[in-house]
């Protein structure tokens, strides 16, 4: 963690920027987040998410498996039946990010109080 | 109830799995995970974890970040609540960000990422280059 905030040119430092490009991204925390639940197939995961584009998902899914975070099997049914299932690599991020979760959900209104007095005094800056 | 099952039934909270629903549903935490799942906003944390800083020592500590993405991620950071931004009457004027309690309270989560994302990198590149080496 140090390695970063004081060496920002440290091999250290670049390796954990690219795992943060993923892991800091929107729609990975919330893939992995409700694939802790057990496998998903591919449609269930879009409902679940919501607001993510076909392709978007499609991406994300494919980054994931690439990392080897989730496991894509596909059943030989028709139509085929594709399902996601989080690896052991996946169940070990699982833990940090339900523990994210759970700070978000507990600090969300103290947030949304910060962004109400934000924004009223944004809009008495523009009055003024 | 494990710790396992009680993250899960509290996910539940926050997913929707209403299946006949293809609207997402609104949902505050999600908001929350806008900013948390954002690489700058991360990286901008852990660099004000340290001390306050100015403007231009953001820059430097996170090189690869632009200008405009580093204003527009200082004042979401802001918005929220989780960054404090005070201005010195000094000419010109110098800016200084720190973190507030609410962003303090942050580092210990995030820290734990962070610290995953350092020990199982090894692993996420030996799975890229197997990925990457199956298509190839």
């Amino acid at each position: 963690v140090t390695a970063i905030v004081h060496d920002p040119q440290s091999s250290d430092c670049r390796a954990v920027s690219q795992v943060l490009a993923r892991v800091g991204d929107k729609w990975s925390v919330l893939i992995v987040s409700l694939l802790g639940n057990g496998p998903r197939r591919f449609n269930e995961i879009k409902r679940m998410v919501g607001g993510i584009s076909q392709r978007m998902l499609t991406l994300t899914l494919r980054g994931l498996e690439r990392d080897g975070l989730v496991t894509r099997t596909v059943f030989p049914t028709v139509p085929p039946r594709v399902d996601y299932e989080l690896t052991d690599l996946g169940r070990s991020l699982w833990i940090p990010v339900e523990a994210l979760g759970k700070w978000a959900r507990e600090q969300q209104p103290q947030i949304q109080a910060a962004q109400r007095r934000f924004d009223q005094r944004a809009s008495e800056a523009d009055a003024a | 109830m494990s710790p396992a099952s009680s993250a899960i039934e509290r996910f539940g909270r926050y997913q929707s799995d209403d299946a006949q629903s293809e609207q997402p549903v609104h949902c505050p935490v999600r908001d929350v995970l806008d900013r948390i799942g954002d690489k700058w906003s991360i990286l901008m944390i852990m660099t004000l974890a340290t001390r306050p800083q100015r403007f231009s020592e953001l820059h430097r500590a996170i090189r690869d970040i632009s200008k405009r993405m580093l204003t527009q991620t200082l004042r979401d950071l802001e918005r929220d609540g989780l960054i404090a931004r005070q201005v010195f009457p000094t000419k010109p004027p110098s800016v200084e960000y720190r973190l507030t309690p609410l962003g303090q309270s942050l580092l210990e989560p995030m820290a734990n990422l962070i610290d995953w994302a350092d020990h199982r990198y090894s692993d996420i590149h030996a799975a890229r280059a197997c990925f990457d080496g199956a298509l190839g």
